[in-house]
């Protein structure tokens, strides 16, 4: 048998070869001490590696992490929490100085209601409001559109169905094709 | 604790029982942190990442597929924010120039004359000089290493963790053992 390749080396100390080659391997090794030294120097190699010290990990190394988790997780429940707690502080003490300055109970409820009725007419005219800023936005929108598709619609009804459809094969696989460079472009990583 | 175990824990998380995640993270932070340590060298930058790694583990539990190992996916995760991170740094370091593979590598015949690195160092001072000669490799062929070496994967674990041919793990490894060699061998 000739001299053992580096592969074969690496393959013999990983246990990758069949039964048949290591026997093999060990009757070559015993009589060439050229493959025993070149053996034994990456055996010890693997093994200083594997005597590796571990990275020294912080105590509250995994109650961060929780930490992070749960903040994130409690961020939009702490949210609706404290509109609740601000609405019912809010009631409450409005409650409280009303029947504290010597009003009568019906009178007490009467401005409470009337003050419930307030917010909740504010809370719906913003909503109003909203919804009309969003109808604008989508009719800008849809005009903008509307230019743009206009002079193409024009530009359809000049030309054949035909070459419409070619110009449109054309685009499409141009398309497709800027897609795939800028895929190869923005991917980094092995290519399997 | 078995992989029954680690289910088991996954289920528990998964139904809303916070400790159950925290035992993960327990069960799995120093293999993490010895992988993402060795890759990212700036120790806060590597914590910083790890506790990324196990958030977003946590986000994404319930994609896990349990026929897989979980520390795979895990490292799955590990090794794609290592990608992330150097794409935000712009360091082309993830892809491997695989040109050299196309050399006869695996028909390298050992040279005459060889270096006894062995003879020279201790096991332990080995171990350093090995820990230095890896920040020097391709950071494509450390991590290969770190998976095959330090953490103890298979080469078919490695190659389902960098989406990678079998061949081309083995292939890579062998040859940052022999880069790390021939970097001993010059140092001694």
């Amino acid at each position: 048998m000739k001299c053992l390749s580096v592969e074969k080396i690496y393959l013999y100390l990983e246990k990758e070869l069949t039964s048949h080659e290591n026997i093999q391997i060990q009757k070559h090794l015993a009589s060439c001490p050229k493959c025993r030294s070149a053996v034994h120097e990456r055996m010890t190699i693997i093994q200083a590696v594997s005597a590796f010290s571990d990275f020294e990990v912080p105590s509250d190394f995994a109650q961060k992490v929780m930490e992070r988790i749960y903040t994130k997780k409690v961020t939009l429940l702490s949210w609706l929490g404290a509109i609740a707690a601000g609405f019912v502080l809010s009631a409450f003490t409005g409650f409280a100085y009303l029947l504290l300055s010597g009003q009568s109970q019906s009178q007490t409820f009467l401005q409470m209601n009337s003050l419930i009725v307030d917010v909740i007419s504010t809370i719906t005219m913003l909503w109003v409001k909203l919804l009309k800023f969003a109808a604008i936005t989508s009719s800008l929108i849809r005009k903008f559109f509307s230019y743009i598709l206009k002079p193409l619609t024009h530009f359809t009804s000049v030309i054949s169905p035909e070459i419409q459809i070619i110009l449109s094969t054309v685009f499409l696989m141009f398309l497709i094709l800027l897609v795939y460079s800028l895929r190869k472009k923005i991917l980094i990583g092995e290519k399997t | 604790m078995s992989s029954k175990d680690v289910k088991k824990l996954i289920k528990r998380t998964l139904q809303g029982e916070k400790e159950a995640f925290e035992m993960i993270v327990k069960m799995h932070q120093q293999p993490l942190l010895n992988y993402i340590s060795r890759m990212i060298p700036e120790r806060e930058l590597a914590l910083d990442i790890s506790q990324d790694v196990f958030i977003k583990a946590y986000s994404s539990l319930e994609t896990y597929q349990t026929q897989y190992k979980f520390n795979t996916w895990l490292f799955k995760i590990a090794s794609n924010a290592l990608i992330d991170y150097w794409r935000k740094k712009r360091i082309k370091a993830v892809s491997y120039d695989n040109s050299h593979e196309e050399d006869s590598f695996g028909s390298m015949q050992i040279p005459d004359k060889q270096c006894s690195v062995v003879k020279k160092l201790e096991l332990a001072e080995l171990g350093r000089k090995i820990e230095s000669a890896l920040e020097k490799l391709p950071p494509a062929l450390r991590e290969l290493f770190i998976l095959r070496h330090v953490n103890q994967f298979s080469y078919e674990e490695i190659a389902e963790i960098r989406s990678l041919p079998i061949g081309t793990v083995k292939n890579r490894v062998f040859r940052a053992k022999e880069m790390i060699r021939e970097l001993l061998e010059g140092v001694t």
